[in-house]
């Protein structure tokens, strides 16, 4: 869910930064003679000015009845009230650029009436550059009496501009800034500006900057401008960062602006790096690239890539792109990859553009499938689909459909969809109208939706059923959704349950929130009272925690006083370590209070110990204080 | 005046935000975490345990289970991760679920644990 935004909200301020230095940047274009005539007649109605109206009637024509500071003025207001309209943005850049900048100050002041701040603002950036050009140190100053909205991006502006002219000094006067705001868009600035005139002395500014200085932003200019202008030497820059997320960003963007340029040479070059996030990063944004050009080739170079998740990825991005473009000849490329080739994503995603472009051609495509697990999850697929624009259209669909299982599974994601706006309805039509698994597999489907916009009201919903399976379907999934934000409340929630449901519910939680705060996963779970429950959490957390954090783990686990709960941890430890450090897993599974556990736990890790290192576990075996019978099963027999 | 310089940044800061956001599936691939519910005695020797699963991050996914991790599916593709599977007691188990998402992205995960005792009785 956060993804969405995230990428959104970094789209919007990607366009919104190349619409507006769109308008800002042009030089040459003129404005033409109606916009300026509008511009004086909206100086003539001014009630605000007295001077006399400038009356220009050809492009860059300035009245010399009036200043410059007042053709300014009236062109702002011009333009102000055209919103959007670029040759009069253009105009008033011109006009600004003929500005003494000893005059900016007065022409700042007359323009603070605007009622509109983002045509206010693009207007003050114009002139605080001016001023900059001319006065860094007095621009500086104006700036930084402004509010704290405006202040940092004015301040950012008059440094940009002064490191254009004398980067030593901005250098020097950013250096020294304080920490908090108003340093961070002032070195991003300076270092937009650097990185045109000294692309590694740039970054070896940003290098010798403290480390809380440090960022991913402030790099990304550097290796954008790099990449665009000589990918390889940026490329090999980028790779002698410090391995990092930094070090990521900056192999990715040159990989994005390599590509825009070279796919080919981008994939070769991506093709060679470090296997890592960097890498993938970085592939992934040449592949996706290079699929809008020549999918064919980029879907071929992809199945080259490691397996994993990357490649995965990759391919599904591929495929979908492809889809858009030809989506008969990637559904024919997907249904070529085998199994561990990322092929039911591909083939998902080639499926949901297809059904969006083509619903019934691809709806058709899908009912003639062989039934299987490939069918379920394209029936799914297709039906989501459909549910999106049409949900009557879907479910006639589904009633169609041949048996009674898939059609059980495209009903799935049209609840699902349904739970978006009435998800009581959407759960009750499942209570009424299924039984059984496929009950519990729609009431599933239904919680998470439900938990994301009212996990209350899903949880006391799922509380007054009386039917303890429809209610167990529902409630781990409403903490599951909570547990992602907030697993506090997802464990209030858990309190207030009981029985089996709590016992299901307390168990999604800890697996997640093991995963994420594994202490405060083991603090919660070890307050239950001693029983069965609290055996069985504890060695969910550890079965968790030992994936992420094996040492950490220990540590945790040797705070424990002996009882059946250490027991079931050090268990789950040892079976989770054995397979990467057996030694320690016998060492530990030797804690054991309970006897014959000890003993299985402990032949258990042996075992593997034996199969991975004989010499060294036979060793250890004959050295120990484990019982002769035991001894006698693994080490083979004295001669 | 050259140019605008904090709107061009903003534009570059962007990119590479944008380039970041979309790095994050990748770096966010689906997790799926497997964890034994509880353990009851059925009779003498038999151990019914109840296998569920969550996945990361929280979504609806389908899932399957291999209760004895041989490699062979025992259950069909369902929304609802819990499962139960009688097992003989005292014996140590790997069970396998494989999780699928929307997306058609797949993950893995096992548990393994060792069945409780159960001569004398159920519970």
């Amino acid at each position: 869910m956060k993804h969405p935004i995230f990428a959104a909200a970094a789209t919007a301020t990607f366009v919104a930064g190349v619409i507006v230095g769109h308008y800002a940047i042009p030089r040459s274009v003129r404005l033409s003679a109606p916009a300026l005539s509008a511009a004086n007649e909206i100086s003539t109605r001014s009630s605000e000015r007295t001077s006399p109206t400038p009356s220009m009637s050809a492009p860059n024509q300035v009245n010399p009845a009036v200043s410059l500071s007042e053709n300014i003025i009236g062109a702002i207001e011009n333009a102000a009230a055209h919103p959007g309209n670029r040759q009069v943005y253009s105009e008033v850049n011109e006009l600004i650029e003929n500005l003494d900048p000893k005059d900016v100050r007065p022409v700042i002041d007359a323009i603070q009436h605007l009622p509109n701040a983002r045509e206010r603002n693009a207007f003050m950036s114009m002139l605080i550059v001016r001023w900059a050009e001319g006065d860094p140190r007095g621009a500086l100053d104006y700036a930084q009496t402004e509010n704290a909205a405006e202040k940092g991006w004015l301040v950012a502006e008059v440094v940009g501009t002064w490191a254009e002219h004398d980067s030593a000094a901005a250098m020097a006067w950013v250096t020294q800034t304080p920490s908090g705001q108003e340093r961070n868009g002032a070195l991003q600035s300076l270092v937009s500006a650097l990185v045109e005139k000294d692309r590694q002395g740039a970054l070896s500014f940003v290098q010798a900057l403290p480390a809380a200085d440090q960022t991913a932003a402030l790099y990304s200019p550097i290796f954008s401008g790099w990449a665009s202008a000589d990918p390889v030497t940026a490329g090999q820059r980028a790779l002698q960062l410090p391995a990092g997320p930094i070090r990521d960003m900056a192999l990715q963007v040159v990989g994005s602006r390599w590509s825009e340029q070279n796919a080919e040479a981008a994939y070769a070059w991506a093709n060679g790096l470090p296997i890592g996030q960097g890498r993938d990063n970085a592939m992934q944004s040449i592949l996706s690239r290079w699929a809008g050009t020549d999918p064919e080739r980029a879907a071929n170079a992809a199945l080259g890539l490691p397996t994993g998740s990357a490649r995965d990825q990759a391919i599904a991005d591929i495929a979908q792109q492809w889809a858009e473009r030809d989506v008969r000849a990637a559904l024919a490329w997907t249904e070529k990859l085998g199994d561990g080739g990322g092929q039911q994503g591909a083939w998902s995603r080639v499926l949901s553009t297809w059904a969006q472009n083509e619903p019934d051609a691809a709806a058709t495509y899908v009912a003639s499938l062989s039934p299987g697990e490939a069918k379920d999850l394209a029936v799914g697929t297709i039906a989501r689909q459909l549910a999106s624009s049409d949900p009557q259209t879907a479910l006639s669909w589904i009633e169609k459909l041949p048996d009674q299982t898939t059609r059980q599974n495209a009903l799935e994601p049209l609840v699902s969809q349904w739970s978006e706006t009435d998800p009581k309805a959407a759960a009750e039509f499942a209570i009424d109208k299924s039984s059984g698994e496929a009950r519990q597999n729609l009431l599933a489907a239904i919680s998470h939706q439900w938990a994301q916009n009212n996990p209350g009201a899903a949880l006391a919903w799922a509380q007054g059923l009386s039917d303890s399976a429809s209610r167990d379907a529902i409630v781990p999934g409403v903490v599951s959704v909570v547990a992602e934000d907030d697993p506090s409340a997802a464990a209030e929630m858990v309190s207030r349950l009981s029985g089996d449901t709590q016992l299901l519910a307390a168990g999604s939680l800890i697996s997640q929130w093991a995963g994420t705060d594994p202490q405060a996963a083991s603090d919660w779970a070890a307050a239950f009272p001693p029983g069965e429950t609290r055996d069985q959490l504890l060695a969910n957390v550890m079965n968790r925690w030992v994936k992420s954090d094996p040492y950490a783990a220990a540590t945790w686990l040797a705070t424990l006083g002996a009882d059946s709960s250490r027991d079931a941890a050090v268990g789950a430890f040892t079976s989770r370590i054995a397979s990467i450090d057996p030694q320690t897993a016998v060492q530990w599974a030797a804690t054991i209070s309970d006897g014959a556990m000890r003993a299985s736990e402990t032949e258990a890790a042996l075992q593997v110990w034996l199969e991975a290192d004989p010499a060294k576990a036979s060793a250890w075996i004959a050295n120990s204080g484990l019982p002769d019978e035991i001894k006698a099963r693994f080490l083979p027999p004295q001669s | 005046m050259k140019r605008n310089r904090w709107f061009k940044w903003i534009g570059v800061a962007g990119l590479g935000l944008m380039l970041s956001a979309l790095a994050v599936p990748a770096a966010q691939a689906l997790t799926v975490n497997a964890f034994v519910v509880r353990q009851v005695c059925l009779n003498g020797d038999v151990v019914q345990v109840t296998l569920s699963a969550t996945v990361s991050p929280a979504q609806p996914a389908k899932y399957r289970w291999d209760f004895t991790n041989n490699g062979t599916f025992d259950t069909a593709l369902n929304s609802n991760p819990k499962v139960t599977h009688n097992y003989p007691d005292e014996r140590r188990f790997t069970a396998r679920v494989r999780a699928v998402n929307a997306r058609g992205v797949v993950a893995f995960d096992t548990v393994t644990f060792v069945t409780r005792r159960c001569s004398g009785g159920g519970g």
